[in-house]
């Protein structure tokens, strides 16, 4: 009997051990996970180069991790056993009010050269340069955190960085219109993104800013794309218990064209690439993600705005179609150009830095730009 | 190579382990010879040179007290030499850089080989049972190759004396389906408390050792959070070797037994890190005249022990701290506590032996600041604070979970159960370890090596 036993022990170990390797060895490797939408480690060479410089250590384990077959399976038990024996945060995630909240980090050097950079940049130039920094929700829901849960405040951060600008750069407060609608729909529960009527307010205190009012809510004719999207903390905090979010598009695209270059030379783009509502990476379909520079040419009268922007931008851009005849999206990760060439040579009359504070606080890239 | 990595449990092992099978038994220690030079340098190849060098080196030496054994100046000159090898090399990859930026000598750089302060002590045991009459020297190269690299123990222990295991080499191993069973069950167990224990809590340590805001409430959980991680991290790693080892047929010794619930700090020490312990009663504080010894004679003796017992551990003051702390502690109980320790009620002696044991990882744990986090451990920060709810609510589960599985209880209930449901309960129970395991494993990047200082 015993002996039976030791058996089916050995054979289930040793099965384990093999299907793990047999798996991953023998199915095709993935080169995206659409479910975490990141690139996936590739096949490491065996090489004796490779072997000797201690690479192929890091590489063999990051492959076999990130190709194995039941990875989403496996992340999908790490969360719930965390949450069973009571954690909070879920890979930087906090689960709170059946929502995701990204936790953020108290800011490195980085906050700081980055304002540097956009004081530069307003020197630089000879037009009217605004700063629009986004709150996360996290900022917007922290009552909502467990306490004393760690998040950097992101208030104080905002109040900071509006001391250290110089005056001619105009610091557009987002913070109280996200505050004032907080009851409203306007961020995602899984995603880091705000929806389509966050980006709304968040075009409205812009618009403000710049002596524009933006239309009534009940003007726009809201049609709901999907109410099947589980963005980017669902993927990353592996929590599969908060409800799938919906994307809301309120404005056509109307006459306005799209022009973007992804590869250097301009393609005709689109204001909603609704290939992505297929996909996994749903918040994608705003002008179909991030590229290093698009161009909207909307037919309309008005000046020419350029918008620095990180994602949140390409659900709120449609908002200010009505108010300028070209808006230039200008994605400084991969867009190098200095920001004052571009203006001169596209007789720019107004740039607009928007970005989601997070990413103000970690990008490395405004520096190359704002020479 | 670490245990707890995919590539060890999905590459090395299964390959690894299907050759040894396979292979007739004259070609097994060949084999697994070379297996074991893989696993040592897969993360850091040019040190494979060192194992070259240490077997044939060690292996000579043997040799040589074998054969000048009836000229016994002689035979301890070579004892000496190899002692001296041993030393220098684990002085030079190891403390050099210490002591040299401390009395501003140049400072090389050099990376520490992995398991230099395990192997080391290994092959020094070897030429010194050689000369004592202990164990015979081996004469096959490539069985003491195997003994010096024997993958399962090679770096992170148990410390496995050479006549530990002179015999299972000498007269070749055949592991039977009742060992690669029970091995695999060990291994997982071990796998188990260093992936799913260890790893959960090492998290809250790595957060709290440098949060700027810690409370005196904070500071002490994360000393019983390092406590817990540096245990189970450590146990778990000797199971997996003990496991490992008895699936290739070899028996170690036992390295760790429940040293949470010890009720002394003499009691701890028979319970933690036993090999090493062992190790340095029976090649230093015996030679040095041990406890046979008149007065200050008697507590030098004990200070030098446990001073290179905390330097063994790593090249900087808090483990010098740390190895004087429980030299002291250890005279103390000797010759004051233990007159009245043992009257006194169990919980009593429990909780004397883990403040005093927290307080000891907490200097472990923090090579460059550990005045400056025991003085918030004693007061000098606020009592408790928001932060600290915070750590404190999300982790208690998991603390009463480990404080469970750091006492024989869970063993004991299992011996409870009848034997058939124990032998279908602990085929599940290792099923699901390895699966939880691989879980954690692929999803959570956060898997430390605690010995990379050893």
């Amino acid at each position: 009997m015993s002996k039976l036993n030791d058996k089916i022990n050995v054979i289930l170990f040793g099965g384990i051990m093999v299907f793990g390797l047999a798996s991953t060895l023998l199915i095709p490797d993935k080169e995206f996970s659409e479910i975490e939408n990141r690139t996936l480690a590739q096949k490491p060479a065996f090489t004796l180069e490779n072997f000797f410089s201690g690479n192929l250590d890091d590489e063999t384990e990051e492959y076999l991790s990130d190709q194995f077959i039941l990875r989403d399976s496996c992340v999908t038990l790490k969360s719930s056993t965390d949450a069973l024996i009571g954690k909070k945060e879920f890979n930087g995630c906090y689960l709170a009010d059946y929502r995701l909240l990204e936790r953020m980090d108290e800011p490195t050097e980085q906050f700081n050269t980055n304002i540097t950079a956009v004081n530069n940049a307003a020197n630089a130039l000879n037009i009217p340069l605004s700063l629009a920094l986004v709150p996360t929700a996290t900022d917007v829901y922290k009552d909502t955190l467990p306490t004393g849960a760690p998040t950097a405040n992101q208030q104080k951060l905002l109040s900071s960085i509006s001391q250290n600008l110089n005056n001619d750069v105009d610091m557009i407060n987002m913070s109280a219109i996200m505050y004032e609608h907080k009851d409203e729909y306007i961020y995602y529960r899984t995603d880091h993104h705000w929806t389509s009527l966050g980006a709304y307010y968040g075009a409205k205190a812009l618009l403000n800013s710049m002596g524009y009012e933006i239309a009534p809510l009940e003007n726009f004719n809201i049609q709901t794309v999907t109410e099947d999207f589980n963005g980017t903390l669902y993927s990353s905090s592996g929590v599969r218990s908060v409800t799938p979010d919906s994307i809301d598009i309120y404005v056509e695209q109307g006459n306005t064209e799209v022009e973007s270059w992804r590869n250097g030379s301009p393609e005709q783009g689109t204001l909603y690439d609704f290939s992505y509502l297929d996909k996994k990476d749903k918040y994608s379909m705003f002008l179909g993600g991030n590229q290093p520079l698009a161009i909207l040419r909307t037919g309309n009268e008005g000046g020419k705005l350029l918008l620095v922007r990180d994602s949140y931008a390409d659900s709120l851009v449609p908002f200010l179609m009505p108010y300028f005849s070209e808006i230039h999206l200008f994605d400084a990760r991969y867009f190098k150009q200095p920001l004052s060439s571009y203006v001169n040579s596209q007789n720019i009359d107004h740039v607009v830095m928007l970005f989601s504070l997070k990413n103000f606080l970690t990008d490395t890239n405004l520096t190359m730009i704002c020479k | 190579m670490v245990f707890s990595s995919m590539t060890f449990l999905f590459a090395y092992l299964p390959i690894t382990l299907a050759l040894y099978f396979i292979c007739p038994l004259w070609l097994r220690n060949p084999m697994l010879l070379i297996a074991n030079l893989i696993f040592y340098g897969w993360g850091e190849p040019r040190y494979i040179i060192i194992m070259f060098a240490s077997i044939m080196i060690d292996y000579i030496h043997g040799y040589l007290i074998e054969k000048y054994r009836y000229n016994d100046k002689l035979a301890r000159k070579f004892v000496a030499s190899s002692v001296i090898f041993n030393l220098a090399l684990l002085f030079f990859f190891k403390y050099w850089d210490f002591l040299a930026s401390q009395f501003g000598l140049p400072v090389l750089g050099v990376p520490l080989p992995l398991g230099i302060s395990f192997y080391t002590f290994q092959t020094m045991s070897y030429s010194i049972d050689v000369y004592r009459g202990e164990a015979q020297m081996q004469t096959n190269l490539v069985k003491f190759g195997v003994f010096v690299t024997l993958f399962p123990q090679l770096i992170a222990g148990p410390i496995v004396r050479y006549k530990d295991i002179a015999d299972q080499l000498t007269e070749g191993v055949k592991p039977r389906i009742k060992d690669v069973s029970e091995g695999a069950k060990l291994f997982t167990v071990g796998l188990c408390k260093k992936v799913l224990l260890a790893n959960s809590i090492g998290k809250l340590w790595e957060v709290l050792q440098t949060n700027p805001d810690l409370s005196v409430v904070g500071a002490w959980l994360g000393a019983i959070a390092f406590s817990f991680q540096i245990y189970f991290d450590f146990a778990g790693y000797s199971d997996m070797a003990c496991g490992l080892g008895r699936m290739l047929g070899f028996t170690f010794p036992q390295n760790f037994n429940y040293p949470y619930i010890a009720k002394s700090i003499t009691d701890f020490w028979r319970r933690w890190h036993m090999t090493l312990g062992s190790w340095f009663r029976e090649y230093v504080y015996i030679p040095l005249g041990g406890n046979r010894v008149n007065g200050f004679r008697k507590y030098f003796n004990i200070m030098v022990v446990w001073a290179l017992t905390g330097f063994w551990h790593g090249a900087d003051w808090n483990f010098l701290v740390w190895g004087i702390y429980f030299g002291i502690l250890l005279i103390l109980e000797k010759q004051i506590f233990m007159k009245f320790l043992p009257k006194m009620p169990d919980f009593i002696q429990h909780i004397y032996t883990l403040i005093l044991v927290i307080i000891s990882m907490a200097i472990f744990a923090t090579p460059q600041y550990f005045t400056e986090y025991l003085s918030k451990m004693f007061g000098n920060a606020p009592f408790f604070n928001a932060t600290t709810q915070y750590y404190l609510t999300s982790y208690l589960p998991t603390f009463i979970i480990l404080a469970i599985a750091a006492t024989p209880l869970p063993k004991k209930l299992f011996y409870k159960l009848p034997e058939k449901t124990r032998d279908s309960l602990s085929t599940f129970l290792m099923v699901c370890g390895i699966a939880m395991t691989i879980s954690f494993l692929v999803s959570d990047s956060y898997n430390p090596f605690l010995y990379f200082r050893f």
